[in-house]
């Protein structure tokens, strides 16, 4: 798919976002529009394969960073996977939850609760090299770059470089914020190439808003023949002026409405 | 092949297993169950030899993942593992089992999971290691969880049934909790092992004890002192599975006798009493005491030396059971 196209894609997806940020206040919106472009590089530029005869002849999405969900919506939809106008029950009684199901078609793993995706990545990419798929198919878990301060994170990447599971990549939406701002400021991160180069990761850092980039990372995280983790150095709020200045999270829903058409 | 007619295939073998320790029991079972599961995948986080399941590793070292020491990692790994077909058994000490909680409620529990958690070294089991390594609290943890199973199998015999069953029989989430080495004998090769279902392991009229694990040993005893001090029929049940627990037994008896005691290597406060208490309560509220630890644990040379400590011999149990038994008869 050519960049233009990616681009529009983008462009819908943000909108979608700002549709659902105008729904509901507690939105994340900052977080959503930050990932937006590794999720549409991901789906449409590279492509995951969503089926597969056994679970193990399949892509998998982990989004681990769960809060982030209004922008898997966003893609789920341009998929068709999901109605555009599922996308204004978000939050409600009935709708779609605050934070990834696995009920809801599309959407492979229940998260919300941070630093638990790698670990459950690392056993979907175990269990693809029992079933000689490794290799073939890919897990793709999808962190935060506030998410690494949880230790089980590390757990996680010392068993994936231990195992060398070659199916499994991880994706950090590097935007310098966490909840309760920069993350420079709540807990230093420290160089985090170093950090996961030396348990034996192989980093490959990206412009997280440049599809040339992200495709180029992802083809290499994707034949590099053990555990690879793509550092994608993003912008909070990305696309949407106002939470862009500021680096917040959530944003007025008047305000977003009248960017969401 | 079912499992009950797996299990009677051979009377000797089960007397063999029976005469072992009951996480030797449990590490032979996942053994024989992976030679025909080719989906088994057994999990531990650097407790291979204490848990026995290094004898799965040396059989089917490709099915086998060793963690380290990361017991919220080797949790998710295993969920990981279910969510891709497999079907994982998770093993560590029961203590470092509950670090892991809130992602066996979140990832496990919530996707309803076909995760096996194998605890091991639970209650006063692990009595010469102390305090940090002695699980009082773990049962109440875990059948808190909505779809959790409970299993808290009474001796070496009954825990080999239960992993049998729970992986034969059962998908979903469960937690076996099993004890180290110290398993006095209660049940037979030929004792029914079903889920939700209590064993009556001794019956009677004027009173009942529920129990889980192996404190049965001495509930039996009690009970036998109290019919030869004073002339008490006493009812022992075990009750295995905490969750569910097999309602239509514990209120049949709890009508029957008109006095429930509970006995376990846990706190009663949220344990098997505190479940059977939730379950009368509504049912058939009936006068109860609860017997269980009475505080954190200790280092010790024996579990009967814990077991004194804490009022749970045979002698004080009965103690206990006289004097509740005389506050309430209406004899």
């Amino acid at each position: 798919m050519r960049i233009e196209e990616l681009r529009s894609i983008a462009s819908r997806v943000r909108k979608r976002i700002l549709r659902m940020a105008a729904r509901d206040k507690s939105v994340h919106a900052g977080a959503s529009l930050s990932v937006t472009d590794i999720l549409v590089a991901l789906y449409f530029g590279i492509g995951v394969k969503m089926d597969g005869k056994k679970p193990t002849e399949r892509d998998w999405v982990i989004l681990s960073k769960g809060h982030a969900v209004p922008a898997l919506y966003a893609v789920l939809a341009e998929l068709g996977l999901l109605r555009e106008e599922e996308l204004d029950t978000i939050r409600d009684i009935d709708g779609l939850e605050g934070h990834p199901d696995y009920r809801t078609p599309g959407v492979d793993v229940s998260t919300g609760s941070l630093g638990q995706g790698l670990s459950i990545g690392a056993g979907i990419a175990y269990a693809m090299r029992l079933d000689g798929t490794e290799g073939r198919n890919f897990v793709y878990v999808i962190l935060g770059d506030g998410e690494l301060d949880e230790g089980q994170v590390w757990e996680a990447a010392t068993t994936a470089t231990h195992l060398r599971l070659k199916s499994l990549v991880a994706i950090v939406d590097v935007n310098g914020f966490q909840l309760d701002g920069p993350t420079d400021r709540i807990k230093s991160k420290g160089s985090l190439a170093a950090r996961w180069s030396s348990i034996g990761w192989h980093v490959i850092e990206a412009d997280g808003h440049s599809f040339r980039s992200l495709l180029s990372a992802l083809e290499e995280a994707r034949s590099y023949p053990g555990p690879a983790v793509i550092l994608a150095y993003t912008r909070r709020g990305r696309g949407l002026g106002l939470l862009e200045r500021t680096g917040g999270q959530h944003v007025d829903p008047e305000y977003a409405k009248q960017f969401s058409e | 092949m079912s499992t009950q007619s797996m299990l009677s295939s051979s009377r000797s073998r089960l007397e063999e297993i029976a005469r072992d320790t009951m996480r030797n029991a449990v590490g032979r079972a996942l053994v024989e169950l992976g030679e025909q599961d080719r989906d088994m995948v057994v999990l531990t986080a650097d407790v291979a030899r204490s848990t026995r399941t290094y004898m799965f590793g040396e059989r089917f070292p490709e099915r086998f993942v060793n963690v380290g020491i990361s017991e919220q990692d080797l949790v998710d790994f295993a969920a990981g593992l279910a969510l891709a077909g497999k079907r994982p058994w998770a093993a560590a000490f029961a203590m470092f089992m509950m670090r892991a909680w809130e992602q066996i409620r979140n990832t496990i529990d919530r996707m309803r999971l076909d995760v096996k958690l194998l605890a091991t070294h639970s209650g006063f089991s692990d009595h010469g290691d102390g305090a940090s390594h002695q699980s009082l609290e773990d049962i109440a943890l875990m059948r808190v969880l909505h779809n959790m199973v409970v299993v808290v199998p009474a001796d070496s015999l009954e825990a080999y049934k239960a992993v049998y069953t729970l992986h034969l029989e059962y998908r979903g989430p469960a937690y076996l909790r099993i004890g180290r080495d110290y398993s006095p004998r209660v049940t037979d090769p030929d004792t029914p092992f079903r889920l939700g279902r209590a064993n009556i392991l001794r019956d009677g009229e004027d009173l009942v004890i529920f129990g889980c694990g192996p404190l049965l040993y001495n509930a039996l005893k009690a009970a036998e002192l109290l019919e030869k001090e004073a002339g008490l029929k006493i009812a022992v049940a075990d009750v295995h599975t905490v969750k569910p627990l097999d309602r239509e037994t514990i209120v049949r008896y709890a009508s029957k006798t008109g006095l429930v005691v509970t006995v376990e290597e846990h706190y009663p406060r949220g344990g098997l009493g505190g479940a059977i208490a939730e379950l009368l309560a509504e049912e058939r509220p009936t006068p109860m005491l609860l017997i269980g630890a009475r505080g954190y644990g200790h280092s010790a040379r024996s579990v009967e030396d814990l077991y004194e400590r804490h009022c749970l011999t045979a002698e004080c149990i009965a103690r206990r059971v006289r004097e509740f038994y005389g506050k309430w008869s209406r004899r």
